[in-house]
């Protein structure tokens, strides 16, 4: 290879003028590095691209650049009735699908004023607990990866696979679930479900267990995050972070129990709280919430009422089978619901539910059509990735994969 | 942690059977409800469309060649797919289902992912009417 090969980019003038303000007068002038990474990189978990400025191993500021990922699903909605957009919702947040299918339902009820059955709640918090196990086991085996403990990543993703094997047998799909639907759920539960989670909850608890003994323990693992990327509790409120990673900072701040929604006022749990606002402080809440949502799995499962598992409410759920063959009026409304969509009054609702990640909030907008005219969805990984510049300030490279890490990004989320 | 903590777990992971399974001599069964490839039964078909017009992604086409024959073709794009079950659920004569051992949708080419389902020489027509559009029909 030529030696010209290495030279490192010039910069014109252009670009420098575009950074003035973004990074410091210093790498304007040469004396620090400009460094790309990602948007191909493992550890930004997804296609995250960073512009740091590097003082040596030092990192001066970082930048993240986001819309690698763009899907414009917000967009997408727009054209499509209020039930055909269910599949979408699936894929921004592609690890916690049960999730963001309860933000867009519950948002869409809220407008059409549908009171949803007792069962289905309690299958919706069910399904959604899972759901978080599964998204956190992910996030803790990758985070584990990042730093470099092997075998954490093999242990989660094998207790994962038990969760979407429970997935696959309620919803026909492992990880697109489309279950959740508008004032219900698509089918009701079937039979061996109960089996299948008790025997799933019966050894999880002794696996947490185990998993977290091998990190907590690890001298090497706390070495590298504690008092690695604090952030404080003020300032995490003002950047506007969520979910564990707020509460890795000390404020006690959990939707379930701050606005309880789809019956999570009925079941008793614990909001795992620390106050260091670091990495390690980050990665105790997410391992303590595991093992709160056992507890709220195991309540749903004990106090499951019997019933129906989809609305009453002819607006939204369509007539049972059965009753087209003797009923013109349900035919008829059947055809309508399915080709042209049932119609919202027009107005705008927000409704908020803690996925996996924090905050996912759903705001709809009604202009008294069968399609919304705005869907909006508010990100929790976006608002935490926001605060990613502060956290990293000053930090080595080898810190900034730790805290991306504890930070829990997917980037289908960020984008939208 | 104690020194000694392995041993146990190495002992029991030395006489357990793996975890994996050996895929593509030994499938996984699938769930009932897996929600793979489409399945169509043309005797039961009305032709309504419903499903043509309720699929979120537009993966079905439903041709009618004769309505009153009953000749119905479903072009169906696995590609565009999303495997959502909103078409077997308002299919009221229930001719649509989904299967739950058609999951191993992978192709190399595009082409198979285009599926017809009907009677055979329905789709024969169909097929030629797309080969070379507009031979068949009378001219406008």
């Amino acid at each position: 290879m030529p030696e010209n090969e290495y030279q490192l980019m010039e910069l014109t003038v252009d670009d420098l003028k575009e950074m003035k303000g973004l990074v410091s007068q210093r790498a304007l002038d040469g004396d620090t590095v400009l460094l790309n990474m990602g948007p191909q990189h493992p550890s930004t978990h997804g296609v995250l691209r960073l512009l740091l400025e590097l003082d040596g191993e030092l990192v001066i500021s970082c930048i993240p650049d986001v819309g690698y990922l763009h899907t414009g699903i917000e967009k997408s909605i727009e054209d499509k009735t209020y039930t055909k957009a269910i599949p979408l919702t699936d894929r921004m947040d592609y690890l916690s699908p049960m999730s963001n299918n309860l933000g867009y339902v519950m948002a869409v009820e809220k407008l059409m004023e549908v009171d949803v059955p007792l069962r289905a709640q309690y299958v919706r918090v069910i399904l959604c607990e899972l759901q978080r196990i599964s998204s956190h086991l992910v996030w803790l085996g990758t985070h584990a990866i990042d730093l470099a403990a092997m075998s954490v990543f093999l242990y989660c993703f094998r207790e994962r696979e038990k969760i979407l094997d429970i997935f696959e047998m309620v919803a026909g799909q492992r990880m697109m679930v489309s279950y959740f639907r508008i004032g219900g759920l698509w089918r009701d539960l079937p039979a061996g479900f109960e089996d299948a989670v008790r025997a799933f909850l019966g050894h999880f608890p002794s696996e947490v267990d185990e998993y977290e003994g091998l990190l907590k323990n690890n001298p090497l693992w706390i070495n590298r995050t504690q008092g690695v990327g604090v952030v404080t509790a003020e300032d995490a409120i003002a950047w506007g972070m969520t979910g564990p990673s707020l509460r890795g900072s000390g404020v006690n701040w959990d939707i379930r129990k701050a606005q309880p929604y789809s019956a999570y006022d009925h079941f008793e749990f614990d909001v795992p709280i620390s106050e260091a606002g670091d990495v390690y402080a980050r990665f105790w809440c997410r391992v303590q919430e595991m093992r709160q949502s056992v507890r709220i799995v195991e309540q749903a499962l004990a106090k499951l009422p019997k019933g129906p598992f989809i609305t009453g409410n002819r607006k939204v759920a369509p007539p049972p089978k059965e009753e087209l063959a003797y009923s013109m009026e349900s035919l008829i409304h059947h055809f309508k619901l399915w080709t042209e969509g049932f119609t919202p009054p027009p107005g705008e609702v927000y409704v908020s539910v803690e996925s996996p990640r924090g905050e996912f909030g759903c705001y709809v907008n009604s202009d008294g059509s069968p399609k919304p005219r705005r869907v909006h969805f508010r990100a929790p990984s976006f608002a935490n990735l926001s605060a990613l510049p502060l956290m990293t300030k000053g930090v080595f490279i080898a810190d900034l994969v730790a805290i991306i890490g504890s930070i829990d990004i997917v980037l289908g989320d960020v984008d939208r | 942690m104690k020194f000694g903590a392995m041993l146990g777990d190495i002992t029991r992971s030395l006489f357990r059977k793996p975890f994996t399974e050996k895929y593509p001599f030994e499938k996984h069964a699938a769930p009932d409800r897996l929600r793979g490839q489409l399945t169509y039964h043309p005797e039961k078909c009305t032709g309504c469309g419903l499903c043509n017009k309720d699929c979120p992604s537009d993966a079905i086409e439903l041709i009618t060649i004769d309505k009153k024959a009953k000749r119905f073709v479903l072009r169906y794009d696995m590609a565009r797919c999303t495997f959502c079950a909103q078409c077997v659920q308002n299919c009221r004569f229930e001719c649509l289902g989904m299967s739950h051992d058609q999951w191993e949708l992978a192709a190399l080419t595009r082409e198979p992912f285009t599926v017809y389902y009907g009677k055979d020489e329905d789709v024969q027509t169909i097929v030629e009417r797309f080969a070379h559009p507009k031979t068949d029909e009378p001219a406008q």
